[in-house]
Parts: C-alpha cells; sequence; structure tokens
C-alpha cells in the first residue's frame, strides 16, 4: 500500500519519475451504473416527457428504472431498510404529483435526487427530534431485520458500513453529501452542483477534500486494500 | 541557469485528476499518466473510490416492496401550462362568491339603505345616551339606594336612628352607667 505523507510522496515520485514509454493507464473511479437501460440520454428525457404530458405508463418505466437506485440512495443515508422503503415510496409519490411542472426532462435525475434528498433530511430532522423524547436504540431500528444478523456475509457488511459511517462523520457536511453523491449514487459534478444548489467549483472544492481525506483514511483504505487486485 | 518547467509529482493534482480530470493542464494530465508513481497513486485511489460504490451497492439491501402510485392522474395544479388558468379560475371563482355572498345579505335585510332620516335617530339616540351618561356620572347610585346615601342620613330621621340604635338597648346603656 502506497500511503504516505504529501512531501514524502513527492520525493518518491521525483525519484521515480519515468518517460513517456510508460503504458497509459485506464482507471475508473464510476461507480454501479444502475440505469444502464438510459445510456443514450434522449431515451431518458423523452420518456420524461411522456410521463410530464400524463402518461402513466412512461411514469412507472422510470419508477422502474430509479426505484433501486433511489432506494440505496436513501438507505446509504439513514442506515434503515423499513424507513428507507417507506422514503423511497414518499419519494416517488412527490415526483408523480411534480413531473408535470419540470421543465427540462434532462434535469430529471437531479430533480428526482433532489426530492429524495429533501426527504431524507425530513426524516432525519424529525428523528432527532423524536430522539429528544424516547430512547433510541440501534437494535430496535433493526428488529425486524433478523437475516441481516445471521446472513454468512454480516460481519463483512457490519465491518464495512462501521468503516464507511466512521469515515464520513469525521468529514464536514457538506463534504460528506457531496463524497456520497459522487461515489455511492454514481452522480456526475454537474448533477451534484443540481441536487444541492451550488456552483460546480464548491462540489469540486468538496470533493476534493474528502478524496484527499479519503486517502488518508487507514480503516477503510485497508478494508478495501484487501480486495483490490 | 535553466528551470524544468515540466510538471512535478502531486498529490494534489492526483486527486484533481479523480475529482475532475478536465480541470487539470494536458501537461499535468500527460504527466499523471506517465509518470509510474503518479498513476500508480492513482489508480490505487481511484480503484478504492469504485469499490467503495460497487461495495455499497452489493452490502445495502434491495428494496422489496413495489411502489403504488396513487389512482388518479397528476393534480390538475401541476399540469404545465395550467398553472395561470387555475390561477385566474381561483380568483374568478372567489370574487362570484364574495358578490354572491353580498347580494344575498342585501336581499335578506342584513343590509339596508341608509336615510336621512335614519341619521338623525341615530343622533337623537346619541343624544339621550350622552345625558343619561352625564347624569350617572352626577349621581352614580341608582334611585333605590338614594334614600339612604350619607347625605341623606346625615339630616335627622329618627326612623333610621331608631332602625340603627334601638331604644331598648339606649336604655340599658344608660341604666348601666347610672349602676
Amino acid at each position: 500500500m502506497f500511503r504516505v505523507g504529501r512531501s514524502q510522496w513527492r520525493e518518491r515520485a521525483d525519484a521515480a519519475c519515468m518517460p513517456a514509454d510508460v503504458e497509459r493507464m485506464s482507471v475508473s473511479v464510476e461507480p454501479v451504473d444502475h440505469a444502464a437501460e438510459f445510456r443514450d440520454p434522449s431515451d431518458l428525457a423523452a420518456l420524461v416527457e411522456k410521463a410530464a404530458a400524463g402518461d402513466r405508463l412512461a411514469f412507472e418505466r422510470l419508477v422502474d428504472s430509479y426505484h433501486g437506485r433511489i432506494f440505496s440512495m436513501v438507505y446509504y443515508r439513514i442506515m434503515s431498510r423499513m424507513d428507507a422503503e417507506d422514503i423511497t415510496q414518499d419519494v416517488f409519490v412527490k415526483a408523480f404529483g411534480g413531473i408535470g411542472s419540470l421543465k427540462n426532462p434532462e434535469l430529471f435525475r437531479p430533480w428526482l435526487y433532489r426530492i429524495a434528498l429533501n426527504a431524507v433530511n425530513d426524516f432525519l430532522r424529525k428523528k432527532r427530534l423524536r430522539s429528544i423524547f424516547t430512547v433510541f436504540t440501534r437494535e430496535q431500528e433493526d428488529a425486524g431485520f433478523a437475516e441481516r444478523r445471521t446472513g454468512p456475509d454480516y460481519l463483512e457488511r457490519k465491518e464495512f458500513w462501521d468503516s464507511l459511517s466512521k469515515f464520513l462523520s469525521r468529514i464536514s457536511a457538506s463534504e460528506r453529501e457531496v463524497f456520497r453523491q459522487r461515489f455511492l449514487d454514481g452522480l456526475s459534478i454537474r448533477e451534484i452542483s443540481q441536487v444541492m444548489g451550488k456552483n460546480e467549483s464548491t462540489i469540486k472544492t468538496h470533493l476534493y477534500r474528502a478524496v484527499e481525506k479519503f486517502r488518508r483514511e487507514t480503516e477503510l483504505s485497508m478494508l478495501l486494500q484487501e480486495e483490490m487486485p | 541557469m535553466s528551470h524544468d518547467k515540466r510538471p512535478q509529482c502531486d498529490i494534489g493534482q492526483v486527486i484533481r485528476s479523480i475529482v475532475d480530470e478536465n480541470d487539470l493542464s494536458p501537461e499535468h494530465l500527460r504527466h499523471i499518466e506517465e509518470c509510474p508513481v503518479c498513476s500508480e497513486e492513482r489508480r490505487i485511489l481511484a480503484g478504492r473510490l469504485g469499490l467503495l460504490g460497487r461495495r455499497a451497492a452489493e452490502y445495502s439491501p434491495l428494496p422489496a416492496r413495489r411502489i403504488v402510485l396513487p389512482q388518479e392522474d397528476h393534480p390538475l395544479l401541476l399540469r404545465p401550462g395550467s398553472g395561470w388558468r387555475l390561477a385566474f379560475g381561483t380568483a374568478a371563482g372567489f370574487a362570484a362568491v364574495v358578490l354572491a355572498a353580498a347580494w344575498i345579505m342585501f336581499r335578506a335585510g342584513f343590509v339596508t339603505p341608509v336615510s336621512h332620516l335614519d341619521v338623525a335617530g341615530e343622533m337623537a339616540r346619541d343624544e339621550a345616551l350622552m345625558a343619561e351618561i352625564s347624569m350617572l356620572e352626577e349621581n352614580p347610585l341608582p334611585e333605590a339606594y338614594r334614600d339612604i346615601s350619607p347625605e341623606i342620613i346625615s339630616e335627622t330621621d329618627e326612623d333610621i336612628f331608631d332602625f340603627i340604635v334601638p331604644v331598648s338597648s339606649l336604655d340599658r346603656w344608660s341604666r348601666g352607667k347610672e349602676a
């Protein structure tokens, strides 16, 4: 593993710098593309236009394509399957009611994610308020999902989520949200800026800082390092 | 003295190339691609980030419930181009309701036209009321109590004295004093 300080890294790098005959690399940071169906953006735009004009079947196709993505997006933020199901349902009902007002069909993805992000933030706000009056435990939250604790890869999953949540808790809220949207939800910089209502430079700055901290993160890096080829 | 203008290895540039390749100059980009240390660092970091996204997707559950959409179509309010029509319709409807209510009240006698005679009658009633108020200011006690007010008591009234201090007790008091 290659984890050294900035100056040490530079020294080593300078010493090892080689001329142009090194093979050109090909690295992808893109996470899983859940909506492979819409490789051509015009397909998605056409479907969104139909849905906005009141075509229920077109909207149902959009739901089929984005259900998993929105559910995962919500789950990554609240870590409760039951609540993620409820919030995802609400997100699509809101989107169904509001798609007629979406003027630019190309903005469907960021628009849908923004609805989901608002729903998540509302949920977390209410949960925080409830926690003032009730004693809340993680065990209670997970009750009813025993299969999660008995599966063969439960420990692996738990270790992964614990490490990720520790890392995310150590970075600022803006960095956290941008990092999640880029590397977990798979949104582009432009889409993130549309979801968060900030300009692209600000998003890049937050992302840069988050990636820099991720690089220095030991526990999570070790975990992922083990799986790297 | 010659200066080497070639880009130097910098982890910041490597991170920047992961955040957005387009932000880097072609020289920096070429350097990162050609330098084994930079390219290796980029490969590892980008690989970890990619793996993070894939693991997150793999380790999160799949939705079990189907999305149930409302039975009715999109609300009229949110249909494209229907906003101004709906706003105009709502305003016109509200105005019609207000006018109808005013007309009904007028017909039912809640609202009647005001004549000079009514105004004169109203003024007379006001004057009578003011006179009554002035009288009460001068003598606030009701008529029934005026007979027993201090001014009247101050006059010699044997009946009241008898009532307050009966004669028998006066006798007893005078007898005791004498004794």
